[in-house]
């Protein structure tokens, strides 16, 4: 014969209710709720490793000048632009694992559309793969400055002496993140592969191992005017983005230019034509 | 068949059917957990999001959307009997991989010249046609599902399940005696290797319209799949619905509330002498429109 139990409460020993719509029991007697301890959140796991700087802030100065100098449409006072510059460690992770994608495509065909269905299937290892965990750095930004070399170093949060922000995705959240920049890694390769005019992905993943880690990164501020501006260096190889003013000035100048070129090939052609002709 | 035992509280003999693990106590209300070691024994259970006055409102509100309810359904408001329901259900995490042959069609356009009649002369004009050229298409296709849900319960036909969900799996709890206390939960009463090629016909079905949606051509027809489903993972899941009864001319009837979101599920009678005298009426309005369409070309015509 099963036993039939009343839930007894924790606190008091008296029977316990669970009256309708509460998402708890309560003890019908001193309305306890401590019966249950809810763990399911799940723990933001800390980095343990980092990759170091490599750049010094003066190194770091020099490659924000030499961009600024190359920004050919910015108005000039961007190289006079001072710049506000902040060493940090910013939380990321880093997945690897196996791709494996079954895709469907269209590609170019002497065909009266001009275009022709394909399928196929490959399964692509990949490894190094970041998403950014901290609100300070975008994934395109962060796509845009790596690569950064593995050579870690353990970290201890004690005894860190550079500023370093805390990770705000859990595991599950990173691994979401980290499949997806995996797809679209594998899709950008594979529409190379196939010259693919349109290209669908399905994909399952395998062998996932990721691991949160601390980058190095300077995060530059700008103004031109009254405008902010922001860059970002990889602190460890001195790769470089950002956005940068344009010049409205130098644009209409430059049409201006074109323009007159154009209109110059005009007039010297409709003079030779002339000339020809008579 | 029901089993008696007796309430460890009061020492009344109370009756728990079979397929319920949890009731309360008929005479002191005690909540009571079947505490037998079962082998179905649920993984997970979702608490109740909604109260039982929000549930008795989405129920009255649903019955006051229906047009053609039966007037005394209508006024008769709340439900003779609403009960919380822990009711099972199968949860598969699952891997499909899909063989597929389809036709995928591309559009093009071209030029085409015809000759029309214009102010009595014959011309020559050009419009653009858009012409879809088919290509047969074959390739493959895979896809991972997280907690797809069948009915673990005969009460609840797989149709009224699939209506009533989603439910959101993540406010779950671990199983535990505690949080069956005071509910009545089931037991499941669908086995599992029948719940099986439910969920194997079902997420075949989901890949066949996932093909479609995939396929990268401007229209696809003759979608067919044959898949092979991994399950990676099964739990037994217990959800929280509100099932309100009523009785009408001597039938049963029952609304379900998910706890969870609140979509209410379930048939509700018609009242055929309602949706005759609305088919008359329209006819009539229609009919209405016609004459007077009528006698306006006729006026129209006399002038």
């Amino acid at each position: 014969m099963g036993a039939l139990v009343t839930i007894t409460c924790a606190s008091c020993g008296g029977s316990v209710a669970m009256e309708a719509g509460r998402r708890r029991p309560a003890c019908l007697f001193c309305g306890a709720e401590t019966l249950m301890e809810d763990d399911r959140a799940e723990q933001i796991e800390a980095a343990d490793t980092y990759v170091p700087f490599d750049q010094s802030e003066a190194q770091a100065r020099a490659v924000f000048k030499e961009w600024a100098s190359k920004k050919f449409w910015a108005p000039s006072e961007i190289r006079g632009a001072t710049l506000g510059l902040n060493g940090l460690l910013l939380p990321a992770w880093t997945w690897s694992g196996t791709v494996e994608t079954h895709w469907a495509a269209l590609i170019r065909a002497r065909t009266q559309s001009g275009k022709r269905p394909t399928s196929g299937s490959e399964s692509w290892a990949v490894d190094g793969v970041l998403v950014p965990a901290s609100r300070s750095l975008t994934r395109a930004e962060l796509a845009e400055i790596s690569p950064f070399q593995s050579a870690v170093e353990p970290f201890d949060a004690e005894e860190a002496d550079l500023p370093f922000e805390l990770g705000q995705l859990t595991r599950t959240a990173a691994r979401a993140a980290g499949t997806r920049a995996m797809r679209e890694l594998h899709a950008a390769r594979l529409e190379d592969d196939v010259s693919a005019v349109r290209l669908s992905t399905s994909c399952l993943f395998h062998d996932l191992e990721g691991t949160p880690v601390l980058l190095p990164i300077w995060i530059g501020a700008y103004r031109v005017g009254d405008k902010p501006y922001r860059v970002v260096l990889n602190g460890q190889t001195g790769a470089i983005t950002g956005t940068a003013p344009v010049s409205w000035v130098k644009i209409a100048i430059a049409v201006g230019i074109g323009a007159a070129i154009m209109c110059a090939g005009l007039m010297f052609f409709g003079v030779g034509a002339l000339i020809l002709g008579q | 068949m029901s089993v008696a035992r007796q309430c460890p509280q009061c020492g009344a003999q109370v009756e728990l059917p079979p397929e319920r693990i949890s009731d309360a106590c008929a005479f002191c209300a005690t909540p009571l957990v079947d505490g037998t070691e079962r082998d179905d024994h649920a993984d997970l259970i979702a608490p109740f999001d909604l109260p039982q006055v929000v549930a008795a409102r989405r129920l009255g509100q649903h019955m006051q959307d229906k047009w053609f309810l039966p007037s005394k359904l209508k006024t008769a408001g709340k439900p003779e009997s609403l009960h919380g329901v822990l009711v099972p259900f199968w949860s598969y995490d699952a891997t499909a991989r899909s063989d597929w042959t389809a036709r995928q069609g591309i559009t093009w356009t071209r030029i085409e010249t015809y000759t029309t009649v214009v102010d009595g002369k014959t011309v020559t004009r050009t419009r653009t046609v858009t012409e879809t050229e088919w290509f047969d298409s074959s390739g493959s296709h895979v896809a991972t599902y997280d907690d797809h849900l069948v009915s673990g319960s005969r009460g609840l036909s797989e149709a009224e399940a699939n209506e009533l969900e989603p439910f959101d799996l993540g406010k779950a709890l671990p199983f535990s005696a505690e949080l069956l206390a005071g509910w009545v939960a089931e037991a499941p009463t669908v086995p599992r290797t029948e719940a099986r090629d439910v969920a194997n016909q079902e997420l075949a079905d989901n890949e066949n319209s996932a093909i479609a949606r995939f396929l990268p051509a401007d229209r696809t027809s003759g979608v067919e799949n044959t898949t092979s489903i991994q399950v990676t993972e099964l739990k037994l899941v217990l959800l929280p619905v509100w099932i309100g009864t009523w009785r009408y001319k001597g039938e049963p009837l029952r609304l379900l509330v998910n706890a969870q979101t609140g979509e209410v599920v379930g048939d509700l009678p018609t009242d055929w002498l309602k949706v005759t005298l609305a088919v008359m009426a329209a006819l009539i309005v229609t009919g209405g429109f016609g004459l007077m369409a009528m006698l306006i070309l006729a006026i129209l015509g006399n002038l």
